[in-house]
């Protein structure tokens, strides 16, 4: 089967740091992947340097068979990727409705006067907006909270935001950067129900994660980094065994010092 | 959340006061100054496109003001063309300019871009004073004729007046749109998360750019507005302290929204007026003016106003909410 995302040989080195290191990696159509790995392993600065938030020191990106390293970001994120933000980046002073509006801009056609001007083309535009926006809404659970601003919203739902404008970009491809950290175990069944029903609409998405239970219980595929490298890379009873994982996680047993 | 409904009547409200303050009074004195005032509006809804909703640091606005009035002055005095092909002129030539600086100064953020903004005013002032042949040096235009309507030549101050108030609420409405469309969004999204912008598939240099030009627009407009109003153009006055003077409208009536424009440029350019005997050290009572917005509302002084219409509305116990849909009715 042929690759949705072919990550070549990438590397990111800062100074002397290689907080990537020459990794490769696919990822087929409509599968569900994790990447996970210790603090530091490389997993967020991998999602950077595909969509273009950090630049390449080597290697190659493609999506759907197009060279996609070196585009700018809006660029890459057109070809249809969309991500969240393990640190959490919405509009604070727009509501909730708005950072779903906005997901959608891309995909608007009238031009900025006729929009200003109100013309019927432009009216049907923004009504098919609202409506869409309404039920990715409901899909997150914040319908309710349309009308509220970002930043007064409590941090579970700001993450749940993050996945709504990602998805108001229609892609084909869309990257979770942690998204159920620092979330109370209810809010992770939501996020694990979540994910499903995405993948269920036909997306391709790739999870990074720290929490287990939301790995384990979705993923098909699992690649573990540590150091920036591919240590490890199978199914989620396969990464379960693997020694060299347990050791990345937990540590050797050195010898005791007689 | 401000409610779009309050918004707009406080913008209603502020522009019918304005124009019926030569039915109550109707002193050489006092028609000047409203001309000023509605004039300074434009440019501060200018500077709230750039500075307001996309939170660029620029500050060169009264250059893209200084080559507006130029540039219809000059047409005018040189090419004989009247008020209603000066002005497109002005505005086109003064969109271009704001498009050529756009590309390259977007490039760069906060303090730099305030850097080199400033750069821009002083390359300008130095072009217009050194240009004898072309701009007229420091003399600059004298005797810029006013506008004609028809057969109706705008001669007093009052008409004029009547002409820039049109003009200004005009583009006061003209913003507001802007903010409720899917591109007023999209600027405030570029003020507040650059990079996430981005990671939705849009070009946030696009965004600012077409900011940018809006500014130059409008600022356009009011560069017209006032070669034709005060009949002459020198590098005299458009100055730093002229383009301070933006900056404190905008802060003290309300940063990024369209009333609290308006009101900035109202009182301050009255304020103007009343501090006449201090001469410069009027900008002293400006800063104190800044600081203390800072320290008790960063939202500006129309906070205050749509504060009190919202309790006067609660007190009346009047049920009735705002239509929910109103803001979304564009794209």
């Amino acid at each position: 089967m042929a690759s949705l995302l072919e990550v070549r040989n990438i590397s990111k080195h800062f100074g002397g740091v290689k907080a990537v290191d020459g990794l490769s990696f696919d990822i087929p159509q409509g599968g569900l992947q994790a990447i996970i790995g210790p603090n530091g392993s490389g997993k967020t600065t991998c999602i950077n340097l595909i969509t273009g938030c950090y630049h390449l020191t080597g290697g190659a990106v493609s999506f759907s068979g197009q060279r996609i390293d070196g585009l700018s970001r809006e660029r890459i994120v057109q070809t249809g990727l969309a991500r969240t933000f393990q640190n959490l980046r919405l509009f604070e002073t727009l509501t909730v409705l708005d950072h779903v509006l906005m997901g959608q801009f891309r995909h608007s056609r009238v031009d900025f006067l006729r929009t200003i001007l109100g013309t019927r083309a432009s009216k049907r535009e923004s009504r098919d907006a609202l409506e869409r926006s309404w039920d990715l809404l409901e899909l997150v659970g914040l319908k309710d909270k349309a009308r509220v601003l970002a930043k007064s919203l409590p941090y579970g739902p700001r993450r749940l935001l993050e996945i709504a404008r990602a998805l108001a970009t229609r892609p084909t491809l869309l990257f979770l950067d942690e998204p159920a950290a620092g979330m109370s175990e209810e809010e992770i069944d939501r996020v694990i129900d979540l994910v499903r029903t995405i993948q269920k609409r036909g997306l391709t998405i790739l999870l990074i994660e720290h929490r287990m239970r939301l790995v384990m219980n979705v993923s098909e595929h699992i690649i573990v980094l540590n150091y920036g490298k591919k240590i490890a890379e199978g199914s989620a009873k396969e990464i379960q065994e693997n020694q060299e994982v347990i050791t990345a996680y937990l540590g050797t047993q050195h010898e005791k010092l007689g | 959340m401000i409610r779009t409904g309050i918004r707009n009547g406080t913008t209603i409200a502020l522009f019918a006061l304005l124009g019926l303050v030569p039915v109550v009074t109707s002193a050489p004195y006092v028609i000047f100054v409203l001309n000023t005032v509605a004039i300074n509006i434009i440019l501060v809804l200018a500077l709230n496109y750039i500075l307001g909703f996309a939170g660029q640091v620029f500050l060169g606005t009264i250059a893209f003001f200084a080559v507006a009035s130029y540039t219809y002055g000059l047409l005018f005095m040189k090419l004989g063309w009247g008020f209603w092909i000066s002005l497109p002129f002005a505005i086109v030539v003064t969109g271009l300019l704001s498009l050529l600086m756009g590309i390259p100064t977007l490039r760069v953020r906060g303090a730099y871009l305030a850097l080199m903004s400033m750069g821009f005013i002083i390359v300008v002032g130095d072009v217009l004073k050194n240009w004898m042949s072309f701009t007229g040096g420091v003399w600059g235009i004298p005797g810029i004729p006013r506008p004609v309507l028809g057969s109706f030549v705008l001669v007093e101050n009052l008409h004029m007046f009547y002409l820039c108030w049109a003009f200004a609420f005009g583009l006061a409405w003209l913003t507001l749109l802007v903010e409720d469309s899917r591109f007023g969004r999209a600027f405030k999204a570029v003020r507040d998360d650059q990079l996430a912008v981005e990671m939705v598939g849009v070009s946030s240099t696009y965004l600012k750019v077409l900011a940018f030009v809006l500014c130059g627009v409008y600022t356009g407009i009011a560069g017209a507005l006032f070669a034709s109003f005060n009949v002459f153009i020198s590098p005299e006055i458009f100055t730093f302290n002229y383009n301070a003077i933006f900056l404190c409208m905008l802060v003290v009536g309300g940063l990024s929204s369209v009333p609290g424009s308006v009101l900035g440029a109202i009182l301050l350019t009255a304020a103007i007026e009343v501090l006449r005997p201090l001469k410069e050290k009027y900008l002293t009572v400006f800063a104190l003016l800044i600081i203390l917005i800072m320290l008790f509302e960063p939202g500006g002084l129309v906070v205050f106003i749509e504060n009190a219409v919202q309790l006067c509305r609660r007190l009346w116990g009047s049920s009735k909410k705002p239509a929910p849909s109103g803001e979304d009715a564009r794209g």
